[in-house]
């Protein structure tokens, strides 16, 4: 069978106009004081295809975009957001901005801030994903575009393309349900199945004194879930960097949709304890996230709201030799998929190029992951992990896909590690705390596991819901007994879809990701 | 801000006209429309409390939305979709987009909210100081929240937000319905730890304010300046199957909503779980001594998040009694899900006000022997369908018959709402809070008791008692 070759979708030409006028705007915004002010500007669009099929049929179109225009004087970031998008409106904007800062500001600011130019960026390496798409001659005003490979172009991508994919997965699983509950007439039944099918285009363009970059970021999503009367559920999560050739719904998906809630309807619950615990990839990547993820983001260092400033200075180990955690936005394939996550891209909010970076090797802290304000208060390498929101939110520190590297072992092996413990593969949110150090993180049920071996038993929450694990962030990551092994190439494990929000608002994507983890001793409740 | 006047909404209202009259099919449309301002600081606190700006944003923001509705040529049927307008595209163009998605969404037919027949009351829904002058009343805030940082003892502010809103919105729909309203907000946080540091323990709070009349910013930096203090020395809570605990109006809020949730008849609708009239809210027999339930449902009430004038259809919004004593007296029910359930639409929406108690916080916690204060969720979410939920303990305090014993912090708390409603009691304080909502909250107003204290259905997994 041929297969369609992969193509990267190209930057819209209407939005090389767009280019220019933000060209302009940053021009007026720093003309005359390049030596103390500096400013880019940041368009953002998100094209949104959604399908939600349930018992009704909901769709919906969007294309939500805005520009942002940032002056940095004396450590102050300064910005105006507007959807109003023609080019005097903008330029209007970024002169009564400047206006503002100058005002402010009205006699020279030392150490100001000077962007990277092409020449300085290379000398440490780029990923082979960005360093492909690089033209050869790179100047200030080179038009850079970046964009994953697609099945699909994505601007082709129909709508009836996924209400009909959505309509058949939901029947697909409605028919499973009916099958399983025949067989297993203790179980309460399958009540429905909800599935939400969403292809959203982000392009982004940025533009400096030093560079003009542009990238498209398709990200295919299928998610949902199947649910009983009384609201056991399995949920499912499919997709990543690409478009709708990273949806493969398969056996274990319709398992989970179909089966799992009503398995679930007669599951028993868990006595809170401590126990042995083997994670899988997405909850593990959780864990990763919420472990030193939140901890090593730079405006949290900035603020003095996290343990891992003053534990590194102090060379603190935190973890065992297995604690090792990843956060890379150049993902751009892993184990088991030729694509990234949702948390992958080319370059951040603030026009930095993306490169992985190792945040906790074998249980020592890197320096964190930063947005510009943050790498500037801190005097430490700046990261591509500017993000916000949206144009309309201020920009944070915020992670991109993270994950735990892989191990040495089979899932198979681990399991047999396990006297008497559980398998928790089904995630369920998280939290944590950068200054206390602790976390917690969510799992729908456990899987039983008794001298090496899954009994296919199912268990729930101490109140009927969902179960929770917490501890000690030190105690977690020291507890790590052994991971499993990956064949991609480049060492990368599964990174599924995620979402982040930074305590409880601001919410980003953010994939994770991890091998399965066998953790020594969790509390669980 | 005058929508009559307003181009973009003109121009898509001349070529929906247009359209409609090339096209037959589309029968009916409803038009959303919100033009918003904002105002955003992040702050950073340094040494004596003096907080910096390191980021100063402005944002405005117009946002229109077309729905559109295509009914089958038998009638049984109703195809609809909904799609952003962007006001510089080609308008006929994204008409077209929308009206081909509407087709290929069919559901069993319902006629559209009708137009009210009186009209809509007067709520007030924002705060006329805000949508006068949202600049300079951002500033003002910001410098009186920078006064008084300066004036708090032993603790250290290591950061602060204020988000300030305005946001005018306006509902319109083929069939007559036109909504119009102006309402604002404002977000403000803080993070605090004990000074001089280090520290292992820091306490973050955040409020939602729909006016200045309620946002007493002075007062929540000393409440959290106290709280601060108290984050010494904590250790797990212990284990207990059955514990007793004591709860802010924060997770009395997020209890009754997401029980208020399953009233609402697209639940009964969608087949999952759900509560009809009559119905009991509690799971079992009722204990001794618990305090029973009540709930009302209020769009009037002044500056609260969820007030409004029309509901999300463009029904006049209506006050009710929904659950008293325990029992469910009605549910909430819009026009479609009338139409789908044989039901009358009743337009019930707004704010949630609860039943008060009558002992104070220290009688409730001097009423069991040992009580277990939650002074900090990590991160409650309750499942709207099991109305179970799970929080770690970001920091609480043990009491034994009503003495402080111990800072707790860690440990897992899990409780199930209905369970819980078999043994409670609410406190005599009343407290308003409002959330605005967004992706990880939805959009609420409570006015209700301070404090519930809840000793059946909550399990605690901490420390073993005999470890």
């Amino acid at each position: 069978m041929s297969q369609t070759p992969l193509t990267r979708p190209p930057l819209p030409a209407a939005l090389s106009a767009l280019q220019k006028t933000l060209q302009q705007c940053v021009q007026v915004l720093e003309q005359g004081r390049e030596a103390d002010f500096y400013a880019f500007a940041w368009y953002e669009e998100k094209f949104t295809q959604a399908v939600e099929a349930k018992q009704t049929l909901t769709t919906s179109v969007t294309r939500d975009s805005g520009v942002v225009l940032r002056l940095m004087a004396n450590a102050v970031q300064y910005e105006v957001a507007t959807n109003a998008l023609d080019a005097d409106n903008l330029l209007a904007k970024a002169t009564d901005l400047r206006h503002k800062v100058d005002a402010l500001n009205p006699s020279t600011i030392a150490s100001a801030y000077a962007p990277l130019t092409w020449q300085q960026e290379l000398l440490t390496p780029l990923p082979d994903d960005l360093m492909a798409q690089l033209p050869a001659d790179l100047t200030p005003t080179t038009a850079v575009h970046f964009a994953p490979l697609c099945g699909q172009d994505p601007a082709q991508v129909e709508l009836k393309q996924l209400i009909e994919r959505a309509k058949d997965y939901r029947q697909q699983a409605l028919t499973l349900a009916g099958q399983v509950q025949a067989e297993q007439s203790d179980y309460q039944p399958i009540a429905d199945v909800r599935l939400m099918l969403r292809l959203r285009t982000t392009t982004t363009v940025f533009v400096d004194r030093s560079k003009s970059l542009s990238q498209i970021l398709p990200v295919t999503v299928l998610a949902g879930a199947g649910f009983t009367a009384a609201g056991q559920s399995g949920r499912i999560a499919l997709g990543g960097l690409g478009t709708l050739e990273l949806i493969q719904f398969g056996a274990i998906e319709l398992d989970t949709l179909a089966r799992t809630p009503q398995q679930l309807s007669v599951a028993e619950r868990l006595r809170p304890g401590r126990y042995m615990v083997i994670t899988g990839p997405a909850l593990s990547g959780i864990i990763a996230h919420e472990a030193f993820g939140h901890t090593q983001e730079g405006d949290t260092w900035m603020k003095g709201r996290s343990i891992a400033r003053t534990l590194r200075a102090s060379g603190t180990r935190v973890g065992n030799d297995q604690a090792s955690i990843v956060n890379n936005p150049a993902l751009f394939s892993m184990e088991g998929q030729a694509a990234g996550s949702n948390g992958s891209y080319y370059f951040d909010n603030e026009g930095q190029l993306a490169r992985a970076q190792t945040i906790l090797d074998r249980g020592l802290l890197s320096t964190p992951m930063t947005d510009l304000t943050s790498a500037l208060k801190l005097a430490v390498p700046r990261t591509a992990n500017g993000k916000r929101e949206s144009w309309r939110r201020p920009l944070m520190t915020r992670q991109t896909n993270t994950y735990f590297t892989p191990g040495d072992k089979s899932l198979d092996e681990l399991i047999a590690l396990v006297p008497e413990g559980y398998l928790a593969v089904a995630p369920n949110g998280g939290m944590e705390d950068p200054k206390g150090g602790s976390l917690t993180a969510g799992t729908g049920y456990f899987e039983e596991i008794r001298a090496g071996k899954l009994t296919g038993k199912l268990l729930i929450g101490p109140s009927g819901g969902h179960i929770e694990l917490t501890d000690s962030v030190f105690d977690m990551l020291d507890n790590i007994q052994a991971k499993t092994d990956v064949q991609h190439p480049g060492r990368v494990p599964p990174t599924q879809l995620g979402g982040c929000g930074k305590y409880h608002k601001e919410l980003v994507d953010a994939g994770v990701g991890g091998p399965y983890i066998l953790w020594r001793s969790v509390a669980c409740g | 801000m005058k929508w009559n006047d307003h181009p973009a909404l003109r121009a898509l209202h001349q070529s929906l006209t247009r359209y409609m009259a090339e096209h037959a099919d589309v029968a009916d449309w409803q038009i959303r429309a919100q033009y918003s301002e904002g105002c955003q600081s992040l702050l950073l606190g340094t040494a004596g409390n003096a907080l910096s700006v390191y980021q100063d944003r402005s944002v405005d923001d117009l946002a229109l939305s077309l729905t559109l509705y295509c009914p089958s040529p038998d009638g049984t049927l109703l195809g609809s979709s909904s799609g952003s307008i962007d006001p510089r595209a080609n308008l006929n163009e994204q008409l077209a987009l929308i009206h081909s998605s509407a087709l290929l969404a069919m559901n069993p037919f319902y006629p559209l909210a009708d137009k009210p027949t009186g009209a809509y009351p007067k709520v007030e829904s924002g705060d006329a100081r805000l949508v006068n002058h949202l600049g300079q009343t951002h500033a003002d805030l910001i410098a009186r929240i920078a006064a008084h940082s300066l004036t708090l003892q032993a603790v250290q502010i290591n950061s602060a937000e204020l988000f300030s809103n305005v946001h005018h919105q306006l509902l319109q729909s083929s069939n007559g319905i036109d909504a119009r309203k102006v309402s604002t907000d404002l977000y403000f946080e803080v993070a605090m730890e004990r000074a001089p540091g280090p520290n292992d323990q820091e306490v973050l709070k955040y409020w939602h304010f729909v006016g200045l009349d309620d946002a007493d910013l002075e007062a929540k930096l000393d409440a959290v300046a106290i709280e601060t203090l108290m984050t010494v020395a904590a250790e797990l809570p212990p284990s207990r199957d059955q514990a007793t605990i004591l709860i802010d109006s924060y997770g009395i809020s997020k209890l009754v909503a997401a029980l208020v949730n399953q009233l609402d008849a697209a639940s009964e609708f969608a087949k999952g779980p759900h509560l009809l009239p009559g119905d009991s809210v509690l799971t079992g027999t009722p204990q001794a001594g618990t305090d029973q339930l009540s709930v009302s449902v209020d769009p009037s009430l002044a500056q609260m998040a969820k007030s409004s004038p029309f509901t999300a259809e463009g029904l006049i919004a209506q006050k009710a009694e929904v659950i008293v004593n325990n029992q469910v007296l009605t549910q909430l029910i819009d026009a479609r899900m009338a139409h789908y359930l044989g039901k009358a639409v009743n337009g019930i929406s707004g704010n949630l006000v609860v039943n008060s108690g009558s002992l104070s916080k220290a009688e409730l916690l001097s009423s069991a022997k040992e009580v277990i204060e939650i002074l900090d969720f990590s991160s409650l979410l309750v499942n709207a369908a099991t109305l179970t939920w799970s929080s770690e303990i970001k920091l609480g305090r043990l009491y034994r018959q009503g003495q402080f014993v111990a800072t707790l912090k860690g440990g897992i708390v899990s409780g199930n709402v209905r369970a819980s409603l078999g043994g409670f009691k609410f406190s005599a304080q009343r407290v308003k809070r409002n959330t605005v909502g967004g992706y990880f909250e939805a959009a609420s107003g409570y006015d209700g008791p301070e404090h519930m204290l809840i000793w059946t259905g909550i399990q605690i997994a901490g420390q073993a008692e005999n470890s």
